[in-house]
Parts: C-alpha cells; structure tokens; sequence
C-alpha cells in the first residue's frame, strides 16, 4: 500500500510518497497533515518575502536570533557549516539585504517533514520537496530529469537518503556566482546525493555554480557523491555516484 | 475499445490535498513487471482520506476485469492502461503539457503534447540535450522508478512534471 500527497507550501509543490506499515488510517493522515502544517509554519517563519516573518524582522534588525523561533538558529548554524564545507561557494550572507537563508530552508524542511513521518511510525517515507528528495526507510530508484525537457529523464540514480539537483532551468539562468557577482554559467545541471537533504541541496546548488571541480570537492564529503550534466549534455559522475542502468 | 481501461484526471489541478490511499497498482497482477515476485493479491481497492481529486476518476470500463480471486487466472486478459495528463502551463519557457501512460504495470509512453520551444534560451537547451538524452529517457521508462529530482522549483513547474504525473498514476516503485 501507498499514500501519496500533494501539498502546495512554501511557494513549491511537496510530494509525498509514503508506506504506512503497521500505521492505521487515521494515525497515518494525522502524521501527514502534521508534516504539512510544519512545512506552512517554517514558511511563515522563513519567508523573506512577508514583511512579518521572523527572518525579515531579523534582517531589519528588528528580532535577534535568541528571540526568534529556534528553527531560526538551527537554519542560520546549517548555513555556517554549508558555507564551510563549499568554500564560501554557498553563502546565505552574500546579498546586503541582509542574511538569506532561502538556499537552505526548502531543503532542510523537506528534511524535517521526512524525519516527522518517520517518527509516526511510517515504514517508507519519500517527500519530494520541488524537485528535492528526502527518504528513509530503504533506497529507491530515483529519476533525474533532464535539463532540456521537463519530462523526460536524464538517468536514474539508486537513493537511499537525499537527492537534491539544481539546474538551469529552474533558475534561468540567473543564479550569481558569489566570487564574481555575475550569474554562472555551466553546466546544465548538478546533482548531489546523501544522507542528508539539507547539505545535499546546499551542494548541489554550490556545484551548479563551480561545475566540474566540485565534483572532487563533494566527494570527499563523507557519504556525498555528485553528477553533473555539463554544458554539451554529458553525464559527469564523481567517483561512487549510484548511477542505475536503466537497461 | 475502452475494455479494461482505467483513466486517472484529467488535469491536475484537483491535486493539491488529494490524499488517496491506493493498493490497486501494485495489487494488480498485470502491474507486476518481469522482475517482480507477483505474490501479492489483487484487491483493486481504492479508498481516499480527506480532500480527494473531484477530477480524479477511476473507471472499469468492464466489471469482468475486476479482480477478485487470486493471481492463478486461466485466462489472461487485457493489461490495464492508465494514463494522466498533466496540465498546460506557459512558462518562461514556453508551454508544456505532458501525458504519460501506464500499461501492465509499466510506464510505456511519456509524450508531451507542447514543446518547450519559444524561449531563446529553451530551444538552445532543447536543441541541444534532448536529443541526447532521449534515448536514455525511453529506457528509464521502464525502470521501476519512485520519483523525479530536479523537476521543479515553481508550482508550475511541478504541474508539468513527470514527478506530477507518477503521483497522479500512484505508478512507482514500491
């Protein structure tokens, strides 16, 4: 048996696909509908779009991060630690607007409402946060999709905690290079795999940037592998991606 | 010929709080693939819990094929053909519509009904990946897969994705 869930939050669509195990019907819907006011709770805290979320008093000086929410603190210490582990290729200080954690919060949340559905009991659990993957419970098959066409694949990948892939298309071609201000130009797209979605999405977002050279860089990261598509439409795994034959 | 046809919404835009339980696919003994097992036992039952898709529906076309006994039919019938299609959205970069089929269990054909072409930057993109890839994409259709990464960063995006449209079939791997 499977549940699927379709959920519009956080100005993206969340799909869940979940096994209930030994969960009953109502528990199960209970769980789902919890992980889904999560996702519209960190929305209303994170947003920098609504003028009264924490993140935009905190960026008008107005809410120090003690008197935010804690997710606030949580968020901006995975922010550090992203930035350290890319070489300052993934900055949420970048912008003089003030600190932006947007890069992270998606990814982290999708995270977090994966790990909810598991601590109520369900025996599979894959969220599907715009286009960013969180399971647990056991790998599946996860399709990559290319970066020419919305539907179709550019390969499937064998996943048994996060995906996370950043490309072209979703960005147009707008994503700034932090070391030169101007938007990046590279590959088509880059993918990155882990045990943890909010790092993966934060590397794959930093590799969609550096290109190539990451490939080495995420790799080493204990439990991180990486793909790129490049520029001329090649596949360009590290060393260790789970690349599946789809023969 | 609609016999054995089963024909799952025909946009997608009732989705959002669709919350369906759904043990018909992966009970179906059509549904399983080569590699599979098949010791699961037809049920064809659908129920839903909360808000459900009201474009969403579900016809057997011929009550002969709903499955009630076990696996160990004499005769076989006539796989099962689902199909979704996604809404038309205009985009950045263009409008796209996609549709997918489902036949005995496995996702046979995704064609889209509008191509991404318009944008400058799109039909480089296109022009230069798809052809690439396609073949590949062809081959993945029958890979058992459970979801898409990188399909979407808009609700938009999403309603035009092959991740929509697997969601919309409940087809996957289990």
């Amino acid at each position: 048996m499977t549940l699927v869930h379709v959920e519009e939050a956080m100005g993206t669509t969340f799909s869940f696909r979940l096994e209930p195990g030994e969960l009953n019907t109502d528990d199960a819907a209970a769980a789902v509908v919890a992980a889904c006011r999560f996702l519209h709770e960190t929305d209303a805290t994170f947003s920098t779009w609504q003028d009264d979320s924490a993140i935009s008093r905190l960026r008008r000086g107005e809410l120090a991060v003690g008197d935010a929410p804690t997710e606030v603190a949580e968020v901006l210490d995975l922010c550090h630690r992203a930035g350290t582990l890319t070489d300052g290729l993934f900055d949420a200080w970048a912008s003089p607007a003030g600190v932006d954690p947007t890069g992270i919060v998606k990814g982290w949340a999708t995270q977090r409402a994966a790990e909810l559905l598991v601590a109520a009991g369900f025996a599979h659990v894959q969220v599907n946060g715009g286009g960013d993957l969180q399971l647990f419970g056991g790998a599946r098959r996860i399709g990559v999709r290319s970066p020419g066409r919305v539907d179709l694949l550019a390969c499937i990948v064998d996943v048994e905690g996060a995906i996370a892939t950043s490309g072209l298309y979703e960005r147009g071609g707008h994503l700034l290079d932090p070391r030169t201000g101007v938007a990046a130009t590279g590959p088509l797209s880059a993918t990155v795999v882990g045990p943890e979605l909010w790092l993966a999405d934060a590397l794959a977002t930093a590799l969609f940037v550096e290109g190539l050279p990451g490939l080495n860089r995420i790799a080493a990261i204990d439990g991180y592998r990486a793909l790129v598509i490049d520029a001329d439409g090649n596949m360009r795994p590290s060393a260790g991606f789970p690349l599946v034959d789809p023969a | 010929m609609n016999r054995g046809v089963v024909v799952l919404g025909a946009t997608v835009l009732g989705l959002a709080g669709l919350l369906a339980f759904d043990q018909h696919q992966f009970g179906d003994p059509f549904a399983l693939s080569s590699k599979s097992s098949g010791l699961k036992l037809p049920t064809n039952k659908e129920f839903s819990v909360g808000t459900t898709s009201a474009d969403t529906a579900t016809v057997p076309a011929d009550p002969t094929q709903t499955q009630q006994g076990s696996t160990q039919q004499a005769a076989p019938a006539a796989p099962k053909v689902k199909r979704a299609v996604g809404a038309s959205v205009s985009n950045p970069y263009g409008n796209v519509q996609v549709k997918v089929t489902v036949k005995g269990g496995q996702l046979t054909r995704v064609t889209f009904l509008d191509l991404p072409y318009g944008d400058p930057t799109s039909q480089s993109i296109s022009d230069q990946v798809a052809p690439v890839l396609a073949q590949q994409a062809i081959d993945a259709q029958s890979a058992n897969i459970a979801g898409i990464s990188g399909a979407t960063y808009t609700s938009d995006a999403y309603q035009q994705s092959l991740q929509s449209a697997l969601d919309k079939v409940g087809f996957g791997q289990q």
